[in-house]
């Protein structure tokens, strides 16, 4: 009853034979279908691919956008990082009523990322905001406060900031 | 001046000739084993438009891991594993059991339509009691009866015992020849 495996016969019944002789021929015509040229390509195709990455330099995603913005557009995003800055110059001075405010927005700049001439008019802004700043008085808190010709000071030099810079 | 003697390389020279970045090594283990993969995945019931991307599968992950390829089996019966293992993941994601469609193309030996249409219903009932067969009985079946490989090779290639390959097969005829009676 418990026959050893290499007792077992290895043959097949005719009519399993005979079905499975109709069957693979079916099978046979469908792989015939097979396109073996293709099926290389592809898998060639697939392994270079795959390989391909490890080989291929990575840029972080940052580093990869910035070297792909055009240049007058990172010349214009500076500029206005500059404009900004100087506006947070202009309210600095009118909330503290002191210089020591300028430092902290100007360090926020990256000033290592400027050029000598974006540098130069960096400081032509800072040097012009302190007598417009001065000439409003350090008791005012909020915009609703300033005066009509305090108002229009700060517009002037806001306006006089983004003509150097542009 | 003697005749000129075409050495055919077997696939261990050709898989030591790909791993050193020769494609036309590859490509020509494509083409030598394309056929049987096909008829492989064909008669277990893939279906006929995803044929060429199980077979284009299996030989791409057959190269990917060639390091675990250890020789014990021959290239062709570890392909074909791969290949029953793609087709066994696919049907998870197809979600229905394919069934191959017998066409009325089937080669007729007989000449006689009524012996035809009996070999047709035989094998149609062989083909979806092939597919109701366990997972290894089915394999061992196929790989023996329908690719001819020996046991040993069968053992080697499926991870199991020759004896243990033998008893698949002897179970798998039985069932088979109790169900398409």
């Amino acid at each position: 009853m418990n026959a050893l495996p290499n007792e077992l016969p290895d043959e097949l019944p005719d009519d399993v034979a005979r079905a499975l002789r109709a069957l693979d021929a079916d099978a046979a015509r469908r792989a015939e279908r097979v396109d073996a040229d293709a099926v290389a390509s592809g898998v060639l195709a697939r392994l270079r691919e795959a390989a391909e990455p490890a080989s291929l330099p990575r840029m972080l995603p940052g580093r990869w956008a910035l070297s792909r913005v055009p240049g007058w557009m990172r010349v214009t995003a500076a500029a206005a990082m500059i404009v900004v800055v100087a506006g947070s110059l202009v309210l600095g001075v009118f909330r503290s009523g002191e210089g020591r405010a300028l430092a902290v927005p100007v360090a926020a700049v990256g000033l290592e990322s400027l050029d000598a001439k974006q540098l130069e008019s960096l400081l032509r802004v800072t040097a012009d905001v302190r007598p417009v700043a001065t000439t409003v008085e350090l008791a005012s808190r909020s915009w609703d406060e300033l005066s009509e010709s305090q108002l229009r000071a700060v517009l002037q030099a806001v306006q006089q900031v983004q003509g150097e810079t542009l | 001046m003697g005749a000129a003697v075409v050495a055919v390389a077997d696939d261990g020279e050709l898989i030591a000739r790909y791993q050193t970045g020769d494609e036309h090594a590859a490509a020509e283990l494509v083409q030598r084993h394309t056929a049987s993969l096909a008829r492989f995945l064909a008669i277990q019931g893939a279906p006929d438009e995803e044929l060429d991307d199980l077979v284009q599968d299996a030989f791409f992950k057959a190269f990917r891991g060639l390091a675990s390829f250890r020789g014990g089996s021959t290239f062709r019966t570890w392909l074909l594993a791969i290949g029953a293992n793609l087709l066994k993941d696919r049907r998870r994601q197809w979600k229905k059991r394919v069934v191959v469609e017998l066409t009325s193309d089937v080669p007729d030996r007989s000449g006689d339509p009524a012996a035809e249409a009996e070999a047709g219903w035989t094998a149609e009932r062989l083909s979806e009691e092939i597919g109701r067969l366990a997972r290894l009985q089915r394999e061992v079946f196929l790989l023996r009866a329908q690719q001819g490989l020996d046991y040993g090779e069968i053992a080697q290639g499926l991870g199991i015992s020759e004896g243990s390959a033998r008893v698949h097969f002897h179970h798998a005829v039985k069932r088979l020849k109790e169900r398409i009676r």
